[in-house]
């Protein structure tokens, strides 16, 4: 279906991007030194510098991103909605809210897998709500209204327990929570998260041929084979669990989900099952550039990611939704 | 020889009666076309046919075997359904859309066997597609689009087409190209239940015409049998004129009939 060098084109860049993410920051790490750390040959401080710090942060934003490309890809594939994305339809608000409440009563504590659970717990509930609420209303208009009311509500419940945050740290922790960042990332938690995003990642494309059926429509689509239930099932499943799992690891970033696959449908036709790989390595290559980016700004107070991200994704969540009103209107 | 068989189909959804003691058949080798007027229940009654409603009390089989209790696989192997409403979400190129038929015999796109390659193939050529397989669905004229649609329920060689209005909104010569493409898949020894609006186009194409009114069937019989003023009047409330013009009934409406 897709352009056969497509797929080994995103994965030299991702590469690329994962080398410079390495090279790249506050003290640029010059080709030699890195080498030299590689080796095993150089200074306590470059290893740390590199193994420890930037490599688990690098890794961290790909995989968010790749969590979420995916997750938006089968989203929009689903609800046949170029404008679908867990942010917008405030699955990872809801994954996040969800993920603050147990740090804030300190169930995060108890075990380390109360806080990927309960981020997981809160991108499902949303997720099957939406799909839900598609079934019954149909229409694509109201489908993103109950996002933004999704969006709205786990908002208002997010100010709620800044209000009754008991001291200015747990206050510090919810707002990076609500903004999203990569920062500091240990192996450990990206090995806590990395199951949830991979799981996810396999229903949906275990789905994919699904997604290509829907494009008929759900009635054409059953018409010719498709067992619906089981698809839609599949695919909020998927996209909870690996939303639930980026949110887990980097709180709540929103739009990759939106503009990787919006860039990856022409080369692969506008074939929706076909979107899903692509889309995840894109998303990973978007939010990977997006955090070097924001690392070398010289900017005194570090930017969060999900900030970046944003300001980045809105324009072009609106430029793509006008274009889309172009076609079918 | 695949039969689908209605008896005694009756179905309410809310406090309407849709369907009331709905007793009739479909198979291998007969064109059939369901008239009525808007509301009869025709398009209740083509769902419940091809297993997507279930709330019915009586019986439906597919050859045997109620279509709501098959697996959605088994059962498009069987019936090809067209909808009423047939939207595009994205603009894949026409030859994909008709592969999409081929999704019940386990085709990936992009990955299609001999067979599968060969029924597409044979699907463009039956509905005149082939210098447009490279286009993309969305620069299609809504007559290229009806085409589409009927290649992708032909490419899946299910031995019955089921489809809900599948010239509305044609203009004359895409009208009678779709009814002649059905006329042709069903001369090779298929069936064909068609839910139309235009009678004298049922009248030149059907071998069968179930007339449909408030949920019940009025008559169930050949063309000339059952195509009479009387029956303009009671099922749609016309006065019309029927004619004949070598051999082939025409209707001309003459007023409306409270």
């Amino acid at each position: 279906m897709s352009n056969s060098w497509f797929i080994p084109v995103l994965f030299i860049v991702s590469a690329v991007l994962l080398l410079l993410a390495c090279l790249l920051g506050s003290t640029p790490l010059g080709l030699t030194r890195f080498l030299a750390t590689v080796l095993h040959a150089s200074s306590e401080g470059d290893h740390i510098v590199l193994w420890e710090i930037r490599l688990p942060r690098a890794i961290a934003a790909y995989l968010v991103g790749a969590a979420l490309g995916i997750s938006g890809a089968a989203l929009q594939g689903l609800l046949r909605n170029p404008l679908a994305d867990p942010g917008v339809l405030g699955v990872s608000a809801t994954a996040s809210l969800a993920a603050t409440f147990t740090l804030y009563y300190g169930l995060a504590g108890v075990s380390s897998f109360f806080l990927p659970l309960s981020a997981v717990m809160g991108a499902l509930i949303a997720t099957a709500l939406l799909a839900a609420a598609t079934i019954r209303l149909g229409s694509v208009v109201t489908l993103i209204l109950v996002g933004v009311a999704v969006s709205s509500f786990a908002g208002a419940l997010m100010a709620l327990l800044m209000n009754l945050a008991p001291n200015p740290f747990s206050l510090s922790d919810m707002i990076n929570w609500m903004l999203g960042s990569v920062a500091n990332r240990s192996y450990a938690d990206i090995g806590l998260t990395l199951p949830f995003m991979l799981v996810g990642a396999a229903l949906l494309v275990v789905s994919r041929r699904g997604l290509s059926a829907l494009t008929l429509g759900e009635e054409a689509a059953e018409g010719i084979g498709l067992n619906l239930p089981r698809t839609r099932m599949m695919v909020v499943l998927g996209a909870g669990i690996a939303t639930g799992g980026a949110v887990a690891l980097a709180g709540a970033v929103g739009f990759v989900g939106i503009v990787a696959p919006h860039f990856v449908r022409p080369f692969v036709k506008h074939e929706p099952g076909s979107t899903l790989i692509p889309s995840a390595l894109l998303g990973g290559c978007i939010l990977l550039a997006a955090d070097i980016l924001l690392r070398i700004l010289p900017t005194n107070v570090e930017l969060k990611l999900g900030v970046v991200a944003a300001l980045i994704g809105a324009p072009a969540f609106v430029w793509i939704a006008n274009q889309r009103s172009k076609i079918h209107d | 020889m695949t039969e689908l068989l209605f008896q005694s189909v009756s179905c309410e959804l809310g406090r309407n009666q849709i369907l009331d003691d709905v007793s009739s058949r479909v198979g291998s080798g007969e064109l059939v076309v369901l008239l009525g007027p808007n509301g009869a229940g025709k398009t209740t009654l083509i769902r419940a046919g091809v297993g997507l409603l279930s709330n019915y009390q009586g019986n439906i089989t597919l050859d045997g075997v109620p279509p709501n209790q098959l697996a959605a696989v088994e059962r498009s192997r069987k019936i090809s359904y067209l909808p009423q409403s047939r939207p595009m979400a994205w603009p894949i190129d026409v030859e994909t859309t008709v592969a999409l038929g081929r999704f019940a015999h386990g085709v990936s796109l992009g990955r299609l066997s001999d067979l599968d390659n060969a029924a597409v193939d044979d699907a463009l050529v039956a509905c005149d597609l082939e210098h447009l397989r490279h286009r993309r669905v969305d620069t299609l004229s809504g007559g290229e689009l009806a085409r589409v649609h009927c290649a992708r329920a032909f490419a899946s060689q299910a031995p019955l087409l089921i489809a809900d209005e599948p010239i509305a909104a044609l203009d004359p010569k895409h009208q009678f190209a779709v009814m002649t493409m059905i006329r042709n898949f069903v001369n090779q020894g298929a069936g064909a239940l068609i839910v139309l609006h235009d009678v004298s186009l049922a009248a030149q194409f059907a071998d069968r015409l179930i007339w449909l009114k408030a949920g019940k069937v009025i008559a169930d019989g050949p063309v000339e049998e059952t195509l009479t003023a009387s029956m303009m009047l009671d099922v749609y409330e016309v006065s019309a004129e029927v004619s004949a013009t070598d051999g082939k009934l025409s209707v001309a409406i003459t007023g409306i009939q409270e």
